[in-house]
């Protein structure tokens, strides 16, 4: 066998997988495009140098949330941290999230954008005034 | 070597001299415009090196004749099929939890050149300390097509290297035994956790080609074949190490297995040629950049878990259990080889040493990891990744050996002389 067919071969193999793989429909990846989707007001608000507190005042969403919101919003810094306190808050809540918990979140506190993506609400907050 | 095997080992080490490039370019500040032309003119000239023709006496080329081409050709474009099928429905469109959780995550950082420090800023769930052979390939090729494929060139780099896996043990045992080589190749091609480890998305599978490669061409090396191949063997261990941490333990071991290959007076200049880059970047990252390991920074006192019996017992249940589950027909290979040993009355070769001791190291990480439930969860977690890591090594091993017993096809001439006689 020649070595620039096998090379081919293995190319044109690369190249049927990755187109099949971008038109596939799965649970996993349309949740990740969605939430990428609900995002993109807030990553145009946030400048990509930027580091802020990620909040996520209810319980109910899922643990891997934390990593997925970090790697759409990545190179800015997300932290979780309660020893850092960045100005900008990046709050996320369900949909049906009460008065009451939206009025916590943004009381006393400059809403900078607010997007959802059908499933999360997302509160872009700042400490100016 | 045969020739599509060269095709490979060029792709990998090209991608390594890729990363290493990109990274020294984001340290070094170096625009763009600089950093993409230099990367392809180091790609084209590994790839020039890498797929010249063997030379043994300075005369003529090494050629090797193959056993029956087109049936040799119709298994590797079955076995191929088979991979690109059964790899489909395992994959998740962005990969496994780590992939990006961490492996993606520190792609998108590399990509950018103004933040990607900030990186380091993520000291939760993140491992900042992980080499990133893996990040940068793919950061460049984000940076240089855009962060809108930031979904498909970590699916191309990790289905590559998947693919290359099987066809390189194949073309490699096909200039021995035809049966053996598409033996293995299926059962690669139809082995749904392979596939699945691959598709994650992790380092894993790409820690696993690049240890292969070493034993592939440290072969080459001791056949005589010149000191080309201790580069290679040198610079696939340094990849290796640049992929992962305990990459650099597997490295360790293995040139401290191949002395007489790596520090002879003739070969320790090839050697440190393939080893000294990736060393090097690696080590500057390490200390300039990297935050410390977690297994090794949080546990102190860990010495004293060498004598706690009970930590051996768990390691080995979950070692047995991980076996019989997702590796089982490497647990047949490896039955079949011993009773091979023991019929041919041959010990088991050096590489299968090797990977034995590459085991009992794992197994002595995992005995020294933090107590109390930790060392349950680390298992759970990741003996089976760190088994995948080692497989496809252990089965080009086992199957150089099964190469050799005689249950090949008859050859040609053979089948010539048969029906010859028979008129």
């Amino acid at each position: 066998m020649k070595g620039s067919r096998v090379f081919l071969l293995l190319v044109i193999a690369i190249i049927i997988a990755t187109v099949q793989h971008v038109n596939k429909h799965n649970e996993q990846g349309d949740n990740i495009d969605r939430l990428a989707a609900g995002l993109r007001d807030v990553e145009k608000c946030l400048p990509r140098n930027s580091s802020f507190t990620f909040i996520i005042p209810e319980t109910g969403i899922p643990v891997g949330g934390y990593m997925i919101w970090r790697y759409l919003l990545a190179p800015r810094y997300c932290s979780i941290s309660p020893k850092e306190k960045f100005d900008t808050v990046l709050a996320i809540c369900n949909m049906n999230t009460s008065d009451s918990a939206l009025y916590s979140i943004t009381a006393n506190r400059k809403v900078i954008c607010s997007s959802n993506d059908g499933l999360y609400k997302y509160y872009l907050t700042s400490n100016n005034k | 070597m045969q020739n599509g095997s060269r095709y490979i080992i060029a792709t990998g080490v090209s991608s390594l001299g890729l990363s290493l490039l990109y990274f020294l370019s984001l340290v070094l500040r170096v625009p763009f415009f600089i950093t993409v032309p230099a990367v392809f003119v180091s790609v084209l000239v590994i790839f020039r090196w890498v797929l010249k023709k063997d030379v043994i006496d300075e005369k003529k080329p090494v050629e090797k004749k193959e056993q029956y081409p087109f049936l040799a050709s119709v298994i590797l474009v079955a076995g191929v099929y088979l991979i690109v099928k059964g790899f489909f429905p395992v994959a998740e469109k962005y990969g496994g939890w780590d992939a990006w959780g961490i492996w993606n995550l520190h792609a998108k950082y590399l990509a950018d050149p103004a933040n990607w420090k900030k990186m380091f800023e993520n000291a939760l769930y993140a491992h900042a300390d992980y080499p990133l052979y893996v990040p940068a390939v793919n950061g460049f090729f984000i940076r240089l097509f855009s962060e809108k494929y930031l979904m498909v060139i970590p699916f191309i780099f990790h289905f590559s290297i998947t693919l290359f896996i099987p066809v390189l043990i194949y073309l490699e045992i096909l200039e021995k035994n035809i049966v053996v080589a598409a033996t293995v190749f299926f059962l690669f091609a139809i082995d749904t956790f392979y596939l699945t480890k691959g598709a994650t998305q992790y380092a894993d599978t790409a820690l696993a080609f690049f240890f292969l490669c070493a034993f592939v061409c440290i072969n080459h090396a001791d056949e005589g074949k010149g000191r080309k191949y201790i580069t290679l063997a040198a610079a696939c261990l340094g990849c290796c190490i640049w992929t992962k941490n305990e990459g650099s333990i597997l490295a360790l071991i293995f040139i401290l297995g191949y002395p007489n290959s790596f520090f002879s007076k003739n070969n320790i200049k090839a050697f440190a040629m393939g080893l000294g880059a990736p060393l090097l970047v690696f080590l500057i990252f390490k200390m300039f950049y990297a935050t410390d390991g977690a297994i090794i920074s949080s546990h102190k006192g860990a010495f004293s878990q060498l004598f706690v019996a009970s930590r051996y017992q768990v390691i080995y249940k979950y070692f047995i259990e991980n076996l019989n589950a997702k590796f089982y027909y490497v647990k047949v290979c490896f039955f079949i080889y011993l009773l091979i040993c023991l019929l041919e009355m041959k010990g088991p070769d050096k590489q299968f040493f090797l990977l034995l001791c590459c085991m009992g190291a794992y197994a002595l990480v995992y005995v020294l990891s933090p107590g109390g439930g930790g060392v349950e969860w680390l298992l759970g977690t990741s003996q089976e990744r760190l088994m995948h890591q080692l497989m496809p090594a252990l089965m080009y091993v086992l199957s150089q050996r099964f190469a050799h017993v005689q249950f090949s096809l008859p050859r040609k001439n053979e089948v010539l002389l048969s029906k010859k006689k028979a008129f």
